[in-house]
């Protein structure tokens, strides 16, 4: 007897007329982890709000039949769904900032939703059944951290809590809807931990919707893969890993980063390295407010960092969130002064003092940054901010040269030259950030600085974009800085690696020494996180 | 947003088209009030007075006075017009100004500005205007004093918060990145940015202005008999009422009604058409 059963499933959107779920058939079996992956926009997550009811009426038409534990959940009252709701199915969501109420404490949201739960519990004890629970998510200083605002926290924390809510609904379903895509590597593997562990205690049916076929792989019993709102294939995961019968199933499971079999060529050129920092250091004040007076505290973002990247060099930047790699960036960029250290380009001193030190670097280092719609002027079409920088670093005299570049440059990143009449919101992220790398490299730049310009797209976009920017290096001889906290992304590209930790680098070496005996402990880490796939798995897709 | 896109967006949105028509036809008509008014506001046909609306030659009837209703409302809408949208423009350059002088940066100017703004807020604007009327005498110049400083404030905050969101943004280290100057990110970036909502919210500003800049005649603090003027004309025929002339207060309330309306129906069409997520 399934737990969960959603028999041909359709749904239509009247405003767009899209078909967004067409004839999806599913089960979950009491205490089963399924897995529904594909890419975004393929129906996933509209089915999971259809088993919630969480679809507007008005604007959608559903078909089919969605039961659960034998009771249906379609076309039902709210009131019967919220006996549901809540208690027997719960839900975690992928935007963990958006999901907690800004404006109430970690605290105050575990404890309303436990009073919900156990009506007759007094104060003393919901106070102290959220601090179980804070502890059950590994949280340290439970105490601390039930006083503070969701703000306050990390991603990974606050995913955290949004399991907790809904874990303490001992739900019989628990539905996941991305809920690690926007956590690094070693945050995420901790929470799937998390996740893993919950299920086997309270013996949890688990519905997790991915794009990731390492979340997949390290979570799920069986998987449904979804494109197009249809199901094309589902099995047992291990099988469907081992041998995906589906091209799409089979471009998914590509598209996971995974140990690099041919390994990329060293770099050979021993000039003058193009770019060289010395002993670059950044302090930022934070305002710590315990006690009667606001204090000033200065903390090390960068403390103490020599680099050199050769002419023609892919040296990757890993660590996790806060390790100051991309305050590093900001800093070779020139867009934050530094408080220490040097750094020459192209053998010319660079200064913040200097203004025509300045101009001569952005004529040589462009950036592209990881979320490509805020990079982006709202209220200009792509055309007007490909053209403009090429005026303001004077390397076009008309307009129309402009233009030209700029159309060039789109049908090189692989996009319609109409689309420059757009808008940056009218395009999705894999577009826009093949828009964003185009401008990147409207002003001929030499050196490429890139800031995890993939960790908001999904996997096969992220694939697209890293053979664009490979294409791209080689096309327009250029040098590259790729910043990511995915080591076995970086490992795929870059002929060189630096770990960074606690502000500073902790490690510098070649792309094939990655495997090596001596590396330093958080590069272990780091790999040990990035690796979801049984690695047999990436060879065979 | 080029021409073509607005116009045709504009083309499809009713309640603007509606808005901006009433405008254009108010506009017109003011410029055109020498040439269009039948009589002039100021004479009287003394066997006339308090005739009804559609007294042969008289479309909306006369005052008490005897003098032709609709003439006085064609002449009374040139002097609200002048005495709105004008200083209003003036006062939103002037805020445009202030607001990004005070949001671009965080300095001892930004706060004496925006401080001063907080006490504009605070101090009550019909005291303003009647302390004004005691030094300079009822008139338009106390009208428009008032009027600016009443909504300098209110626009100020508006490009402030703006150009403060704006600075902030992505975007903005982006253009750094790729060499743009403070000017350059100020004037071709951020400008146009902040003035679009400046435009929408003053637009939408302007109905409410109307209608206090006619309360403040009302009151007698604005244009001085005999010049013809909405509010006055309210005011006065107010008192006609329980004689059995109600048209000559309902007519000028009406212009009133429809002027501030039209305002708000293009302030709220022009947010829709200048949103490029729309």
């Amino acid at each position: 007897m399934s737990l969960l059963q959603i028999a041909h499933l359709n749904v239509l959107f009247h405003r767009q007329n899209v078909q967004a779920v067409d004839d999806v058939s599913l089960t979950v079996a009491p205490g089963e982890v399924l897995a529904l992956a594909g890419e975004s926009g393929s129906g996933k997550s509209v089915t999971a709000a259809a088993i919630l009811g969480l679809l507007p009426a008005d604007q959608t038409t559903i078909g089919g039949s969605i039961t659960f534990d034998g009771q249906p959940l379609l076309h039902q009252s709210t009131a019967r769904l919220n006996r549901l709701r809540g208690h027997d199915i719960a839900m975690v969501f992928q935007n963990s900032l958006s999901t907690l109420d800004p404006s109430w404490r970690v605290g105050r949201q575990l404890q309303h939703n436990l009073r919900r739960l156990h009506p007759t519990m007094g104060r003393r004890a919901l106070h102290d059944a959220a601090l179980t629970w804070l502890t059950r998510m590994k949280i340290h200083q439970p105490e601390q951290v039930m006083a503070l605002y969701p703000h306050q926290l990390s991603g990974g924390m606050r995913q955290r809590i949004l399991i907790a809510l809904a874990a303490m609904c001992r739900p019989r379903l628990l539905i996941a809807d991305e809920p690690t895509t926007a956590l690094d590597a070693t945050v995420q593997r901790d929470v799937l931990q998390l996740l893993k562990a919950l299920c086997q205690q309270q013996q949890m049916a688990l519905l997790i919707i991915t794009h990731d076929f390492g979340v997949v792989a390290a979570l799920s019993d069986r998987v449904a893969v979804m494109q197009h709102g249809r199901i094309v294939e589902q099995g047992v995961t291990a099988d469907l890993i081992a041998a995906p019968q589906h091209p799409y199933t089979q471009s998914l499971l590509a598209a996971v980063p995974g140990p690099n079999t041919t390994p990329v060529a060293a770099h050979h050129d021993s000039g003058a390295p193009l770019l060289h920092a010395r002993g670059l250091g950044k302090d930022f004040w934070r305002r710590e407010t315990q006690g009667w007076w606001p204090k000033m505290v200065p903390v090390t973002a960068v403390n103490d960092v020599s680099l050199s990247v050769q002419r023609g060099e892919i040296v990757g930047i890993i660590g996790e969130s806060g390790s100051g790699k991309s305050t590093l960036a900001r800093l070779l960029a020139q867009l934050t002064p530094a408080d220490r250290g040097e750094m020459h380009f192209a053998s010319q001193l660079v200064g913040s003092k200097d203004k025509a030190s300045i101009t001569a670097l952005r004529q040589q280092l462009q950036c592209v940054f990881q979320d490509s719609l805020a990079s982006f002027n709202p209220r200009l079409t792509l055309e007007e901010q490909l053209v403009r920088p090429q005026f303001r670093l004077g390397k076009v005299a008309q307009r129309a040269q402009a233009v030209a570049r700029a159309k060039s440059l789109f049908s090189d990143v692989g996009l319609d030259v109409a689309l420059l009449q757009r808008y940056p919101h009218q395009l999705s992220g894999g577009q826009r950030q093949r828009a964003n790398i185009a401008r990147a490299l409207a002003v001929d730049p030499r050196f490429l600085l890139l800031d995890e310009p993939t960790s908001a797209l999904d996997l096969t976009v992220q694939a697209q974009v890293m053979a664009l920017l490979t294409r791209m290096h080689r096309q327009h001889a250029l040098t590259c800085l790729f910043i990511s906290h995915n080591l076995a992304l970086v490992a795929q590209f870059c002929q060189r690696i630096v770990v960074m930790a606690h502000g500073q680098i902790v490690d510098d070496f070649p792309q094939h020494a990655l495997y090596a005996a001596d590396r330093h402990p958080i590069t272990r880490q780091l790999l040990a996180a990035s690796y979801l796939l049984p690695v047999d798995a990436t060879d065979a897709a | 947003m080029t021409i073509t896109l607005f116009l045709r967006r504009l083309s499809r949105h009713g309640l603007a088209l509606c808005g901006l028509f009433i405008l254009l036809i108010a506009l017109l008509v003011s410029f055109l009030a020498p040439w269009l008014s039948p009589y002039d506001p100021l004479a009287s046909f003394d066997g006339l007075r308090l005739a009804p609306p559609g007294t042969p030659g008289h479309l909306l009837g006369l005052d008490n006075q005897g003098r032709d209703v609709l003439s006085r409302i064609i002449w009374g809408g040139r002097s609200l017009l002048a005495t709105s949208v004008l200083p209003i423009i003036f006062a939103a350059l002037v805020s445009l100004a202030l607001g990004m002088l005070a949001g671009f940066r965080t300095s001892a100017v930004s706060e004496l500005i925006m401080r001063s703004m907080d006490m504009l807020f605070a101090f009550p604007m019909v005291l303003l205007a009647i302390a004004l009327s005691a030094v300079l005498g009822s008139g338009y110049l106390t009208l428009i004093i008032t009027l600016i400083c009443s909504v300098i404030p209110y626009l100020t905050r508006v490009v402030y918060r703006d150009t403060r969101a704006e600075i902030a943004k992505e975007y903005v280290e982006a253009l750094r990145a790729q060499g743009a100057s403070t000017t350059d990110i100020l004037f071709r970036e951020i400008l146009p940015n902040v003035a679009t909502p400046l435009l929408v919210y003053t637009t939408s500003l302007l109905g409410g202005m109307v209608v206090f800049l006619a309360g403040l005649s009302f009151l007698g603090l604005g244009v001085q008999p005999p010049q013809a003027d909405w509010g006055r004309m309210v005011g006065e025929g107010a008192q006609m009422m329980i004689l059995g002339a109600p048209h000559i207060a309902t007519a000028p309330a009406l212009a009133i009604v429809l002027l501030s309306l039209a305002f708000n129906w293009l302030g709220d069409g022009l947010r829709d058409l200048l949103d490029p997520y729309q």
